[in-house]
């Protein structure tokens, strides 16, 4: 029999407010552990959490992004549990009435766009950090997290492969990052997903068992634990076994997933000390406005606008920073394919190398494009602009100094191109008798030499013209 | 209020009580538990559910950080601490 895998995703993301959720005490990222804590965010009995105004803004203007329906009326209520990164014995979170609901994100399945619900956004306060010391009896606590605010995105069981999952999470990641919510760092836990999944025979359209899986440390775990669990699920169901409703870690190291625990239930109820949260539609309208144009309507504008093919304009729109940079260019730059070709290959393979970012560039897009323009101008050779390039992402020095500093200007002189093609041939009677007999490669020998002698300088169109009349004389 | 309820009820509050405790506990917990019953007598039938008084407006508080508390005013109350640490007995992996 075939089945039908059925994936559903809940994502949690670290918003990057200044302060916690219910305190005023800072999110940035603490050295020392326990030095962001206050009566409220530890727990103490008798405080009463503060809303932080800027949670709802960018709570808000999430759910506005993923295209959902936000309440103007939303609550907080209480999920209890006892578990050591969890002071107060509950986590203040939304769970009767959430603020955003019927939201979607777009991804392509096989060509074809393909929307992937969003069932409810709501906001919540994230728990501690436990650190496990190894073979010791005891665990130690650090509360620093505890309280950063959290928006917690549950998807419909829309996703129908661990592909479809991986599209998912990208599509998300950059949404939020284009609005600068949260940095989504999913290595850093800035960015955190769970997996629903179940199988079912194809055709039907009732949902099997789902399984949870947790523990994922980056998108590529979450697509392959998917691809696993499927395989896990479609042995148990083709050997006659049925599957059974528990909560599952992925193991990354084995690549398999371990059984955690059975299913549980939560114990909830509303939060009395915290004011509703009201949207009405004047702060809506304002908190839409600071929206700007979403991964979706930019890559196709590049499409358009710039006759990108979809590859690249993904590629480009896939950061925000870098296609403002790629924009900047094109303002300086008549052809907007060669542009997105550098980026593309020399950009992102150098900043692969270093692991730095695009917001630390050290040469502006303008400096960029007069690079493009030496080239044009032949006085620098695609070759060379190569590294052109590479000393100006080190040193960020302007394409002329480095030019002129380092003597790489282009030799485009005839004469003096035809003299060294002269005693390269001198020097190669073997390589033109080859040629002349009918082995054309030992032009590119050829060539090869003179580029040798002038250290890549010579002006390859002129040196091949100047061989080709040379040899076939 | 029995002393088997009561044990059950500190246990889901992961609460410890010292037996010498328990007998002052259940008495009050009597008491708590006939205000409840008076409470239940009022005629609610027409009275929504209020979760918190404030219904209507929204109760914010800038995005401004304060300060936080020092270390040792931190681990104050801590029944044990290791370094900076809260310490707690290890819970064996879920
Ligand atoms: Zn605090």
């Amino acid at each position: 029999m075939n089945y039908e895998t059925i994936v559903g995703l809940e994502v949690h993301v670290e918003l990057s407010t200044k302060t916690k959720i219910f305190c005023g005490c800072s999110t940035e990222f603490s050295k020392e552990p326990n030095s962001h804590c206050c009566p409220i965010c530890l727990g103490m009995p008798g405080t009463i959490p503060l809303m932080n105004k800027s949670v709802v803004e960018y709570a808000t203007k999430a759910g506005l992004a993923l295209n959902c329906q936000i309440a103007e009326f939303s609550r907080f209520d209480r999920k209890k549990y006892f578990y050591p990164d969890l002071p107060k014995g509950y986590q203040i979170s939304q769970y009767y009435i959430p603020l955003a609901r019927n939201g979607y994100v777009e991804i392509d399945s096989n060509g074809k766009k393909k929307r992937i619900g969003i069932r409810i956004m709501h906001m919540e306060e994230d728990a501690g950090k436990l650190v496990h010391e190894e073979g010791s009896s005891y665990s130690l606590v650090d509360l620093d997290r505890a309280g950063v605010p959290l928006i917690e995105i549950v998807s419909e069981p829309d996703m129908r492969s661990g592909e479809e999952a991986w599209q998912y999470l990208n599509n998300l990641k950059t949404i939020l990052q284009y609005i600068e919510v949260s940095d989504c760092k999913i290595e850093e836990g800035s960015m955190r997903c769970d997996i629903n999944i179940s199988l079912r025979p194809e055709g039907s359209n009732e949902f099997g068992t789902k399984v949870e899986v947790k523990n994922l440390g980056s998108f590529r775990a979450v697509k392959r634990a998917i691809e696993y669990e499927e395989k896990r699920q479609r042995e148990i169901l083709e050997s006659g076994g049925s599957i059974v409703q528990e909560t599952r870690r992925w193991d990354e190291d084995r690549g398999i997933t371990i059984f955690m625990r059975g299913k549980v239930d939560n114990r909830y109820s509303p939060e009395p000390n915290l004011a509703p949260v009201i949207m009405r539609k004047d702060w809506k309208d304002e908190i839409s406005a600071r929206i700007p144009e979403l991964p979706g309507a930019k890559k196709e504008r590049f499409i358009k606008e710039y006759g990108l093919p979809e590859y690249d304009a993904s590629i480009i729109t896939a950061s925000k920073v870098l296609s403002n940079f790629y924009e900047e260019c094109v303002k300086h730059y008549h052809d907007p394919k060669v542009v997105s070709n550098w980026l593309m290959v020399e950009l992102l393979s150098i900043l692969n190398e270093t692991g730095q970012g695009i917001e630390d560039l050290k040469f502006t897009p303008k400096q960029f494009c007069d690079m493009l323009a030496m080239i044009d101008k032949g006085t620098i050779s695609g070759k060379i602009a190569k590294d052109v390039f590479r000393e100006m992402f080190a040193t960020g020095k302007s394409p002329e100094a480095i030019v002129e500093e380092k003597g790489l200007v282009q030799i485009s002189d005839e004469a003096e191109l035809e003299s060294i093609a002269k005693r390269v041939m001198e020097a190669n009677p073997k390589s033109v008798e080859d040629y002349k007999n009918g082995k054309k490669k030992a032009l590119g020998f050829l060539v090869g030499q003179v580029m040798k002698e002038t250290k890549g300088k010579a002006n390859p169109q002129m040196i091949n013209a100047i061989f080709s009349r040379l040899l076939d004389q | 209020m029995d002393k088997g309820t009561l044990y059950r009820v500190a246990d889901i509050a992961h609460v410890h009580l010292e037996s010498r405790e328990i007998e002052q506990i259940s008495k009050d917990m009597d008491f708590l538990l006939e205000y409840f019953d008076k409470l239940s007598q009022v005629d609610t039938e027409s009275v929504l559910p209020t979760v918190c008084p404030i219904n209507d407006k929204n109760v914010l508080r800038d995005d401004e950080v304060w300060d936080s508390l020092p270390i040792d005013e931190v681990l104050k109350n801590a029944p044990d601490k290791h370094g900076r640490f809260f310490r707690v007995p290890r819970i064996i992996e879920e």
